[in-house]
């Protein structure tokens, strides 16, 4: 509404209950007294208006009475300015915004989004950062999904039990080559007096990886005979020592320790027959290129090498599976808590304890005792280690946020549009339920301001950043999309 | 100084004026200027510190002075 001067005299004479004539000249001479005394003074104060003051320019300038001015201020009377920190430059427009977002989706390398991602100290939780730093962190985090796709993928070839077992055995493979080094020097010397009584020791060695290689089904039936026919073999390799003595100064050593080793646990290796099989046979593989005493002394030392690796891969397994059953029956991923945990619980896991001990140095109750815990634990641990973040994201998914739905949370901390700001308390709770039936998520709160005077606002939408909300606000209909102001809820 | 009518003729010209400014009305007065409402939209606002702020909107009185 607009009123000119006539009107104000009107309005005035009414006031002073008086004739517009009288209260025109009234009104001329406060107006001459004003101005009169701020030219003279600088300033004229006026009580309940303000002071007039006089500018560089000459002309006039009001400083507005700050009641006043609070009171036309009473919609927004009482905010404090919100804590922004995006992520990126201080342009205020969604579009920009929106604009920047993308650049930093696609251009995540590019200089304004690696200052805009320092520029984020994380001053206010859950604004721009969140939303805006996440989305080229996701687009980061591709590369980054790769690589531990790759490392799965480099793990593949470790599981696999051919290529495996020789990755793990490099160390030995390692001495073996330089224990290689000194037998061909000395095999020089007395490759005429081995050659007679190594060809029988051969023929069962080619024919025994043969045997390993080609018939994969036979394995778990063939091996016993197998293993017999290396453990003949390396009894013929022990009779066929004393010939070599100068080699023997290093290998008799080892073969004492391999045999002690094999003795032991001729048993357990005898069950793991698939990773002696298979180390066994690429061992032998890779030796074919070399000279015959090379492969001679190699497949030796293979064959004292495989019932030790072969128990330090039951011992590995077995370990872990129960530790794994351990690890599930306890619902917890952390090993260290699990082991804090270990004498305190059930007595079945102290059981379990009891039988892992016994079992460590006797291979045999192997299968009495490593399959009955099995079904009855691992199920239950697995459906909570993948539950309980899925229902994690069930929750964030469920957070009200948005500009229309029903109100069913308030979240303390977020932002939304505040489109009424009124001090009838009645008015605004009608105010709120139209906006309901409209459709909106409304929310309803009052502020107290600095004159004691309480305001009731009615906001539509809750949202995570302020920059959504300025998205919201393009889609909603006059007069709130003019008229409107983003909050933040405390 | 100002004798008593002119202070309650004061008092009367700036309680029309408060009562219209709260209406955001705008008001001419010959001789003097305008008073109006303007309204300020809320913009952020980027501080010496690096932090960027959204100052609130506000609705400010303006006065036109008359030439």
């Amino acid at each position: 509404m607009r009123l000119n001067h006539d009107e104000f005299v009107a309005l005035l004479a009414k006031a002073l209950d008086s004739d517009e004539e009288d209260a025109s000249r009234a009104l001329e001479a406060w107006v001459d007294a004003v101005v009169h005394e701020t030219e003279e003074n600088g300033s004229c104060s006026v009580s309940g208006l303000g002071t007039f003051r006089k500018a560089d320019d000459g002309s006039m300038i009001l400083d507005p009475d700050t009641s006043l001015s609070m009171e036309v201020n009473y919609k927004y009377a009482g905010m404090s300015p919100i804590e922004v920190s995006p992520p990126k430059s201080v342009q205020p427009d969604a579009d920009e915004d929106a604009a920047s977002e993308a650049e930093s989706e696609t251009e995540a390398d590019t200089e304004a989004d690696i200052e805009a991602a320092d520029a984020a100290p994380g001053i206010s939780d859950p604004e721009k950062p969140d939303q805006e730093g996440d989305k080229p962190r996701d687009g980061e985090e591709v590369p980054e999904d790769k690589t531990p796709v790759e490392d799965t993928e480099q793990d593949i070839p470790e599981s696999d039990a051919p290529e495996e077992l020789p990755g793990e055995q490099d160390s030995f493979g390692i001495k073996e080559y330089e224990e290689e080094k000194l037998p061909d020097d000395l095999d020089e010397d007395k490759k005429p007096e081995a050659p007679p009584e190594q060809d029988p020791a051969e023929e069962p060695q080619l024919g025994y990886d043969s045997g390993m290689t080609t018939d994969p089904d036979e394995e778990k039936t063939d091996f016993d005979t197998d293993f017999d026919d290396s453990e003949q073999a390396s009894d013929r390799g022990d009779e066929w020592d004393p010939d070599r003595e100068p080699l023997a100064e290093e290998e008799p050593d080892a073969a004492e320790e391999l045999e002690a080793a094999e003795r032991d646990d001729a048993g357990a290796s005898s069950r793991s027959s698939a990773f002696p099989k298979l180390s066994l046979s690429q061992r032998v593989k890779s030796s074919k290129g070399a000279s015959k005493n090379r492969s001679r002394d190699k497949s030796e030392k293979i064959m004292w090498l495989i019932p030790i690796a072969a128990l330090l891969i039951v011992a590995v397994l077995l370990y872990f599976h129960f530790d794994g059953q351990r690890l599930s029956r306890t619902h917890i991923g952390d090993r260290a808590v699990v082991q804090d945990e270990i004498p305190v619980p059930l007595p079945e896991e102290e059981e379990e304890d009891q039988v892992i001990q016994e079992f460590v140095p006797s291979p045999d109750p192997v299968e009495e005792v490593a399959p009955p815990p099995d079904p009855d634990v691992t199920p239950e641990p697995v459906e909570d280690a993948t539950t309980e973040p899925l229902d994690d994201r069930i929750r964030d998914l469920a957070l009200p946020y948005g500009l229309m739905g029903p109100e069913d949370e308030v979240l303390i901390g977020a932002y939304t549009i505040v489109v009424h700001s009124l001090r009838n308390e009645r008015k605004s709770e009608i105010e709120k339920q139209r906006l309901e039936s409209q459709g909106y998520k409304a929310t309803r709160w009052s502020a107290e301001l600095p004159g004691g005077i309480t305001t009731y606002r009615v906001g539509i939408g809750q949202f995570q950043t302020v920059s959504e909300a300025e998205r919201a606000i393009e889609e909603l209909p006059e007069p709130f999309r003019s008229n409107n102001f983003i909050i933040r809820i405390r | 100084m100002k004798n008593m009518t002119e202070n309650k003729i004061e008092k009367e010209i700036v309680t029309i004026l408060a009562a219209h400014l709260k209406k955001h009305d705008q008001l001419q007065i010959n001789g003097l200027g305008t008073f109006s409402i303007s309204h300020q939209k809320q913009e952020q606002q980027q501080e010496k510190d690096g932090r960027i702020v959204m100052n609130p909107p506000a609705d400010i009185i303006t006065f036109t002075p008359e030439k």
